[in-house]
């Protein structure tokens, strides 16, 4: 019993201690550099390293040298098991809001150890509610609108497909 | 056996220790092979317009205009230069610009900008001086019998293996109502529909982009642009990302003149309109 006490708080403080020392910084810096080969650019946010998350505020993202939105807030974390990134308040870029008329008030996506080619997502902005997945291994994309009234939905529908399950929006990658 | 609980307590106490410690010594390890440093968005040097106006008009059709003030040339001493060929210039109090040709590459360049280490310095009715190391180079324009009056019938066209020959009116710019332009900039899905272009991938970088798709009789189709057309340029402005082509789309409304060089086959084909 003793013994297995001793594990118990042997592998909790290893846990504990990789949580504590896991480089985030530099990990966030390594998938920046992997996003930079897609072309994808986040650039002017401050990054705030807490003990088990990253923090990113005020950044922008770029797309082939193109100001493609803005965000407040991303917040990424992770348990070893499970990882999450919760972005609030992304704005796409004055130049493209005729293009794409969403604003998205939250978005979190979340990756479990369990399904690791799926990645949960919800989100919410001025065009209602929405959720789906990315299929990472058949490079797929899936969210489901709920349909709403505003007027930001409407320019959104002829983005989506109309399905029994509602409107759907679909994108290989 | 008080002494034996303790010892074993402070053993356990260093084996936790150690785990820390070998955790935080193998993240230390594994941080130097890291990037220190995240990525930024580097700010792009200045954009060469897309929206200047140029003039494009042949000699039968071109309005009386008042004779120009000519601007003397510098009292220096000017070296012609024979290795750059100049195709067109533009001379106005807003915008000063001039296409220059070397070997195959052609660049259209604003007063100020650098072309082969050449910097554009001054712009007149039928030269411009170009400076480089303290040193003036003129450099005419290639025209024939009327030098003062560089017009659309000099200007030479980019030739790849053969050259569409044009003749004084093919050089007379059609026309495009305004009203088209802004109806596509504010109905981007019905460009999707009309056309559908990529960027023309060589190695990493893309050379223009390519029509995979055009809807028959559409504007677009009208314009004169085919499937398989590469849009290499638009009005002096090479074509080379997709920030290019946004950024034309961006300015659609502040274009006068709309001047498309593609690459059909193995032949460079200009088309000009002018938008009113």
């Amino acid at each position: 019993m003793q013994l297995a006490i001793k594990i118990l708080i042997g592998l909790l403080i290893f846990y504990l201690s990789v949580m504590f020392f896991l480089p985030k910084k530099e990990l966030y810096f390594l998938a920046e550099k992997q996003l930079e080969e897609q072309k994808l650019i986040i650039s002017d946010e401050k990054i705030d390293e807490g003990i088990f998350d990253i923090k990113l505020s005020e950044g922008k993202l770029f797309f082939e040298d193109m100001d493609v939105a803005t965000f407040e807030n991303i917040n990424i974390a992770t348990t070893l098991f499970t990882n999450s990134a919760e972005i609030t308040n992304f704005i796409p870029a004055q130049s493209l809001q005729d293009i794409i008329p969403v604003g998205i008030k939250t978005l979190l996506l979340t990756q479990s150890i369990i399904n690791f080619d799926m990645v949960d997502i919800e989100l919410s902005g001025n065009f209602g509610e929405a959720e789906g997945v990315v299929d990472l291994e058949k490079r797929e994309i899936k969210l489901f609108f709920k349909t709403d009234k505003s007027k930001s939905f409407t320019k959104l529908k002829k983005y989506l497909k109309k399905t029994k399950e509602g409107w759907i929006y679909e994108k290989k990658f | 056996m008080k002494k034996s609980f303790k010892s074993k307590f402070i053993n356990f106490l260093l084996l936790l220790l150690s785990i820390v410690l070998i955790v935080k010594f193998i993240f230390f390890i594994s941080k130097q092979f890291l990037p220190a440093e995240g990525v930024s968005q580097k700010i792009s040097s200045e954009q060469k317009p897309f929206f200047y106006t140029f003039k494009a008009t042949n000699k039968k059709n071109a309005p009386v205009k008042k004779k120009l003030k000519i601007k003397k040339p510098p009292k220096k001493n000017i070296i012609s230069i024979k290795k750059f060929e100049l195709i067109a210039l533009y001379n106005s109090t807003d915008v000063k610009l001039a296409t220059i040709k070397y070997n195959k590459k052609i660049d259209t360049i604003l007063a100020g900008e650098v072309f082969e280490g050449y910097k554009l310095i001054s712009i007149f009715q039928a030269y411009i001086i170009l400076n480089k190391n303290k040193k003036d180079y003129k450099l005419e324009i290639k025209s024939g019998k009327d030098d003062k009056k560089p017009s659309y019938k000099d200007v030479k066209k980019p030739k790849i293996k053969k050259s569409i020959k044009l003749d004084d009116e093919e050089f007379e710019p059609k026309k495009i109502e305004r009203k088209k332009i802004d109806y596509y900039k504010n109905n981007l899905e019905k460009v999707w529909k009309d056309i559908t272009i990529m960027p023309n991938k060589k190695g990493k970088n893309s050379d223009g982009f390519k029509v995979l798709k055009i809807k028959k009789d559409s504007d677009f189709h009208k314009l004169g642009i085919q499937k398989g057309d590469i849009i290499k340029e638009i009005n002096g402005r090479e074509l080379k990302s997709n920030k290019d082509a946004f950024y034309f789309f961006k300015n659609l409304d502040k274009i006068d003149m709309l001047q498309i060089s593609i690459l059909r086959g193995e032949e460079i084909k200009e088309i000009e309109y002018e938008v009113r």
